[in-house]
């Protein structure tokens, strides 16, 4: 049986990384949230995981870091930065690193999943 | 905000405690050997001042009354001068010197010490009082339990509508709602808790007072940011009937905004005016003048009391809208208008007291 391709879910704030799984669930993908970029990275999830939604700020690693170690592998997993604080910098220096979609919060369902259909098609 | 470092503040080179070792003994080796009738210890005070650098406060008592241990020991060692009455002398003469500059050296770390932590102190009342910080760091707390209800709503709505309806999965995610939406309603009140006061503790409060206590406290921002300040204080002004920690919120609120409005404009025409009077219709007027660069082109001098209204990148607008509550709360009004040729003109009246005329 090969295991479905998952998103990944990293936000250190319990209630919207619960919310957001639970609403990718609702839409029948399979999901998993994880608390920080280093219990993701840690994690023997990377194979099978198709998409990152990540919160930029994030004590620890930040999500854009997270990118960061990502882009290392041949093919980056496509990654969703979501945000409370839109900052123009951080959005230039995400573009700049090849991230297409940075949400801020509060997003709203079609916002998600335009960004998911967007990176995972390609 | 940061503890204040622990004592000493500076980080020394290792080279400081070699230094004072090999001082002292230079020290005690001359005082022994010679029979100089001089006092040789009175050096020893330079080792302390030495130990200053890297010990804390107990290292330099123990440095003091080492250096009075070495000064005693050499004396017994030399028997020539030890009961000479110019080698008791000598040897008193010492000591008290050592003891003296130990006592006056720590007085002084004391006093730089209670400096610091007096402006860390100021920095973080100014911070709270004008609620910037805390403000956006609140609204990002409350962003994220509404952020968690959009998703649980839109995901519940899908579950119940599914077939079949997932019932669990909607349950579930109404449960997170109610959860979110309380932790929202904490936050909230902890935001009105802070923006309401206390209930004023009024007294007979000379405004002079704590206009000049915020100068005080102010004056190391007048320093850096090049701002002449300049006061007018009569002394036979009335007293006023108010909470002193409120009127030093208002006064705090007012200065610094003048004080932050003249960053943009050349160092040499930056100056502040604080004055009180006795006002002829009763009670006092205060009024905080400044140069700075003022109303801008379309901004009216009551909007900018308008909660949220902030010119500031960073600002959260709360603060003078907190300013002016305080002030009517104690029975005053505030008002501004424009300075000439530029800046701003605060004033602000509080009433007499109650039973005078």
């Amino acid at each position: 049986m090969t295991i479905k391709p998952s998103i990944a879910v990293v936000d250190d704030d319990e209630s919207v990384r619960e919310a957001t799984t639970g609403l990718l669930r609702s839409l029948g993908f399979i999901t998993k949230g994880f608390a920080s970029a280093d219990e993701f990275l840690k994690s023997n999830r990377l194979k099978i995981t198709s998409c990152v939604i990540a919160d930029v700020q994030m004590p620890g690693m930040s999500g854009l870091a997270l990118y960061g170690h990502l882009t290392a592998a041949l093919n980056p997993i496509p990654t969703i930065l979501i945000t409370a604080y839109p900052d123009d910098e951080i959005r230039a220096r995400a573009f700049s690193a090849g991230i297409r979609h940075y949400l801020v919060k509060p997003f709203s369902e079609k916002e998600l999943l335009d960004s998911i259909d967007d990176v995972t098609k390609h | 905000m940061k503890a204040a470092p622990s004592f000493p503040v500076v980080k020394p080179s290792s080279l400081l405690p070699v230094i004072a070792i090999v001082l002292a003994a230079a020290i005690f080796v001359v005082d022994t050997v010679t029979d100089l009738e001089i006092a040789v210890p009175v050096f020893y005070t330079a080792v302390i001042l030495i130990s200053v650098r890297f010990c804390t406060r107990r290292g330099v008592i123990f440095v003091g009354l080492g250096c009075i241990g070495l000064t005693l020991l050499s004396d017994i060692l030399t028997p020539q001068t030890s009961t000479s009455a110019a080698g008791i002398i000598n040897t008193t003469i010492s000591v008290l010197a050592i003891v003296s500059i130990t006592y006056l050296v720590l007085k002084t770390e004391a006093a730089e010490r209670s400096v610091y932590e007096a402006r860390a102190q100021l920095a973080h009342v100014a911070r709270v009082t004008t609620l910037g910080e805390l403000t956006a760091s609140l609204a990002h707390e409350v962003n994220q339990p509404i952020t968690a209800t959009v998703a649980n709503a839109t995901a519940g709505l899908r579950w119940l509508s599914a077939e079949p309806p997932d019932l669990d999965e909607a349950r579930a995610a109404i449960e997170r709602i109610v959860r979110d939406a309380n932790r929202a309603g904490t936050i909230v009140g902890r935001v009105r808790g802070l923006t309401k006061r206390a209930p004023a503790q009024k007294v007979p409060c000379d405004i002079n007072d704590v206009i000049l206590e915020i100068a005080t406290l102010t004056s190391s921002e007048f320093y850096k940011r090049h701002v002449k300040l300049r006061t007018e204080l009569p002394r036979d002004l009335p007293k006023a009937n108010a909470d002193p920690v409120q009127l030093q919120q208002v006064v705090l609120n007012l200065v610094m905004n003048a004080v932050e409005s003249m960053d943009a404009v050349p160092e040499a025409k930056r100056s502040l005016f604080i004055g009180s009077a006795r006002n002829p219709a009763g009670g006092i007027t205060v009024t905080v003048r400044d140069t700075g660069l003022g109303l801008k082109g379309d901004e009216d001098a009551e909007r900018i009391f308008a909660p949220f209204y902030t010119t500031k990148s960073n600002g959260m607008g709360l603060g003078l809208t907190i300013t002016q509550s305080i002030v009517e709360s104690h029975g005053g009004r505030i008002w501004a208008e424009a300075n000439t040729p530029k800046g701003m003109v605060f004033r602000f009246t509080l009433p007499d007291m109650p039973g005078t005329s």
